[in-house]
């Protein structure tokens, strides 16, 4: 019987205590699936020991890509490091007796157990049943799909699928005429998880904050991936509950029941940008005018019809395509700047690898370094909030991903497991 | 109320459109004191976005502004008058956390830099929501939610080849900026309890929005991928043999699309993904293992991958057979991933997951009447969050406000007559109390 895996003996281990932020202090043990993970980060992210518990084959989101390439085949998910940076490792093997009561011991010194129910159900999905006996301070943090109680509980997801359901990918697309392409087309990355992990954090963080003023008990917190982007997706239902119109599909812009004006345009040097023309009162117009007409650019635009708003409006196809010729002739970032120097809300429609050049980002800080002996030197997006301090600024701790087990030594002494214990488990592969 | 932990916590709220109101709707829902500030020659615009059974003039009619701004409260002063500059002294000394969603330099353009509210009240948090953030060289810029989502980076990532980029069909990062915003200042009203001195919170929707490319950003970063190059998988599929991108849907697997239904409409569509090879065996025997299923392009993943034109093409056919939400649970009872593509509509009217969640909750608006409004969609201890039937019709709790500031009756009269709390040449509406909760 094995109950522990990993290499706890081999790699260097991260820090346990000391970590900075608002939620230093707090204890999270991971379990489960994976659409609870950036759940996990965002609290890892706001100083909180985050103990994530593998199965011995780890997270099924080691498997997924992009991977690193240096790492050889598919060896270093930069998708599990993205959603688990911050994060301690320790691999159970949970159908063993010992490795099941370490994970009871985990979880009784957790301030919250964080659950992931997909297409892992921990204990047959009954860890919440045990929580009594093992923690019955802790809160009970668990996302899933479509929520524990649902008719549709349990059934069967994918990302694609959950933001078909959800409401995202019916209204993103392109234009829904003739010549467009009919199919909706739902943007790529983990939205589902994002929702409904940012929205499992304020629950917790806002139970924590009960439990500081009003010495509160145990509470359970709850999010389905499939609520939480259903109410997520601006103005498609009130469209339908207030107006009983259904939104359709625009390239890039919001879904309407009416048509709008297309503002994607193509630079001279072959990117897009968003040349937006929404609140575009007399000063913007004006603005707008002046910098076409200083450029030769400006066609019809000054005719003296367009100083109504309303005309500019019923007439805001005719404007774009102007506006669209103009760019078309002109770089893009020279386009962003003048028109932001004349407080036009336009940007270019910037790529990944841009950004990691983005003198703006750069200067914020944004971006978070770690050099991984396996994966090499990683940058990742760091947090989108200033003033309130975060992981990141904790002295002598990496960030780089963690290895599978990684810190299952540092997390058996922290228990106050024995070395002869330890050894017992390494040696069982119980760890 | 059940669940409240921000109840005794007053929040001025300063913002307007859609980013920041979400965060001050997450307050609220948490049971936060939520005052929204506005000046009624200058209201937040989303008063005058769609969805509103009355005519133009009517501040209190969009369906749209209801929603995200359920929950708090009204308070109409003119920031710019010598009274009303005085008034929102007062009212930042009286809060706990302030919150705006201009561009950057309109607060401190008021008088109102952090310093001086630090010295107004030395615990306030403020919370700017901004799309660029308030510092570095791009912090005076203009913004909306595609603005953000343009420079981000979220609107690049999908489409078709040789098209622009099919991008997004709302304000996605307005949502998500203010769920982000409401986490961080969650957690600093913690922290403020715990005597903390003030905190200002500056939350960039850029930021937002380049955070959830994660992977995308670590692959440019270590593998060197060029995205403004790359070919990516065309429409949603998860893998495309000629992509010189891996991915980024973070899934493998064919076929893996959007497919027709019967169901009439442009959105009449069903999602299906195989993930493995027992899913494909699944989808097989649930379409009654037709020939074509068996030729040997559809093998493996690889061969389906290669051939997934052919396959995608073959698979609608079959699922133009059946009504969207008759295929998904076809499917689901046949062990494939399946899920119909869902309206607005159909969330509210055809969803029983939804529905038995009380997702969308039935509650009755002063003006609009009764009609579901999107929630907080967190369950604690088993039961639903309820929003608090509230809506900040305009200028409806300013004398309330007033007199908690502890304003005198004959004060608050003498400010009304002086146009301090409303502006004379504009009619102040005036809705029936039996609508009004």
């Amino acid at each position: 019987m094995t109950a522990v895996s990993g290499t706890p003996n081999l790699v260097p281990t991260r820090k346990l205590a000391g970590r900075v932020g608002p939620l230093s202090g707090i204890v999270v043990v991971e379990v489960g699936g994976v659409v609870g993970e950036y759940a996990g980060r965002l609290l890892g992210e706001m100083g909180a020991l985050v103990i994530k518990v593998e199965s011995r084959q780890g997270s099924p989101s080691r498997l997924t890509g992009p991977f690193a390439v240096g790492a050889g085949w598919h060896k270093a998910s930069l998708s599990f490091a993205a959603l688990n940076v911050t994060k301690l490792s320790i691999a159970l093997d949970l159908d063993s007796q010992d490795g099941l009561d370490l994970l009871r011991r985990l979880v009784g010194r957790a301030d919250v157990v964080l659950e992931s129910q997909d297409d892992i159900r921990l204990l047959d999905g009954q860890l919440a049943a045990r929580l009594e006996a093992w923690n019955a301070k802790a809160i009970h943090c668990l996302v899933s799909p479509f929520g524990e109680e649902s008719p549709w509980a349990g059934g069967l997801w994918s990302e694609l699928t959950a933001v078909a359901l959800g409401g995202i990918a019916g209204v993103c697309g392109y234009d829904d005429d003739p010549s467009g392409i009919p199919w909706p087309i739902a943007p790529v990355g983990l939205h589902s998880r994002y929702a409904g992990g940012v929205l499992a954090v304020i629950g917790v963080i806002a139970e924590l904050l009960e439990r500081h003023t009003a010495q509160a008990g145990a509470r359970s917190v709850e999010v389905a991936l499939h609520d939480a982007l259903a109410v997520s997706t601006e103005g498609a239902v009130p469209s339908w509950e207030f107006s009983h119109e259904e939104v359709h599909r625009h390239t890039g812009r919001h879904a309407g029941a009416t048509d709008s004006p297309v503002w994607t345009v193509l630079c001279g040097d072959g990117k897009y940008l968003c040349a937006l023309p929404l609140s575009m009162n007399d000063r913007r117009f004006a603005e707008l005018l002046d910098w076409l007409g200083s450029e030769g650019s400006e066609g019809d635009l000054c005719d003296p019809r367009f100083r109504d708003a309303a005309t500019r409006d019923a007439e805001m196809p005719h404007i774009m395509d102007v506006v669209g010729k103009f760019c078309l002739k002109r770089n893009s970032q020279e386009i962003f700047l003048e028109a932001q120097r004349r407080r036009l809300p336009w940007a270019p429609i910037n790529t990944a690898a841009e950004l990691l050049s983005d003198p703006h980002l750069i200067d914020r800080g944004f971006f978070v370094e770690a050099d991984s002996a396996l994966y090499g030197k990683v940058t990742y997006p760091g947090v989108a909030f200033k003033g309130m301090p975060a992981v990141y600024e904790t002295e002598g701790l990496d960030f780089c991903p963690p290895e599978l087990g990684q810190d299952a030594r540092a997390v058996l002494e922290w228990l106050g497991l024995s070395e002869d214990q330890i050894r017992s488990l390494i040696l069982a592969e119980s760890i | 109320m059940g669940f409240a932990p921000l109840a005794g916590t007053r929040v001025l709220d300063f913002s307007w459109n859609v980013a920041g109101p979400t965060a001050t709707k997450v307050l609220a829902a948490l049971g936060a004191d939520v005052v929204k500030v506005e000046w009624p020659t200058r209201a937040d615009p989303g008063r005058a976005l769609a969805f509103s059974p009355f005519q133009e003039g009517v501040f209190d009619s969009s369906g749209f502004f209801s929603t995200v701004n359920i929950g708090k409260r009204s308070f109409t002063v003119d920031p710019t008058s010598a009274a009303g500059h005085h008034i929102v002294d007062e009212l930042l000394g009286h809060c706990d956390i302030v919150v705006e969603s201009y561009s950057p330099r309109v607060m401190s353009g008021w008088g109102w830099t952090f310093q001086r509210m630090l010295e107004l009240n030395p615990n306030i948090i403020y919370l700017s929501v901004s799309g660029f953030g308030h510092t570095g060289p791009e912090s005076a810029y203009v913004s909306y939610g595609p603005t953000a989502q343009a420079a981000s980076g979220v609107t690049a990532a999908s489409g078709e080849p040789d098209q622009p980029p099919a991008g997004w069909g709302y304000s996605y990062l307005d949502v998500m900026t203010g769920y982000q915003a409401a986490l961080v200042t969650v957690a600093a009203r913690s922290r403020q309890l715990d005597g903390h001195a003030g905190q200002r919170l500056d939350v960039s929707q850029v930021e937002v929005g380049a955070a959830m490319l994660g992977p995308i950003l670590m692959d440019c970063g270590l593998n060197g991928t060029v995205t403004h190059e790359a070919l990516f998988p065309p429409g949603n599929r998860a893998q495309w043999p000629e992509s010189t991108v891996d991915g980024y849907r973070y899934e493998l697997g064919a076929p893996y699309n959007l497919f027709p239904t019967n169901d009439p409409g442009h959105d009449g569509f069903c999602a299906i993904t195989v993930l493995n090879e027992s899913e494909w065996q699944a989808l097989k025997a649930a379409m009654g293992k037709p020939d074509w299923a068996e030729d040997e392009r559809f093998a493996d993943l690889d061969r389906r991958l290669a051939n997934q034109n052919e396959l995608d093409m073959r698979l609608g056919e079959w699922t133009r057979l059946f009504g969207k939400y008759e295929l998904m649970a076809l499917l689901q009872a046949a062990g494939v991933r399946a899920g119909a593509l869902q309206t607005g509509r159909d969330r509210l009217d055809r969803d029983p997951a939804l529905a038995s969640r009380q997702v969308f909750q039935r509650l009755n608006h002063d003006v609009l009447g009764e009609h579901r409004f999107e929630s907080l969609p967190v369950h604690v201890d088993g039961k639903p969050l309820e929003l608090y039937p509230r809506w900040p019709i305009l200028g409806k709790d300013t004398e309330t406000v007033l007199a908690e500031l502890g304003e005198s009756a004959d004060q608050i009269a003498e400010l009304a007559k002086s146009g301090g709390i409303w502006p004379p040449d504009i009619a102040r509406p005036i809705y029936t109390k039996e609508t009004t909760s």
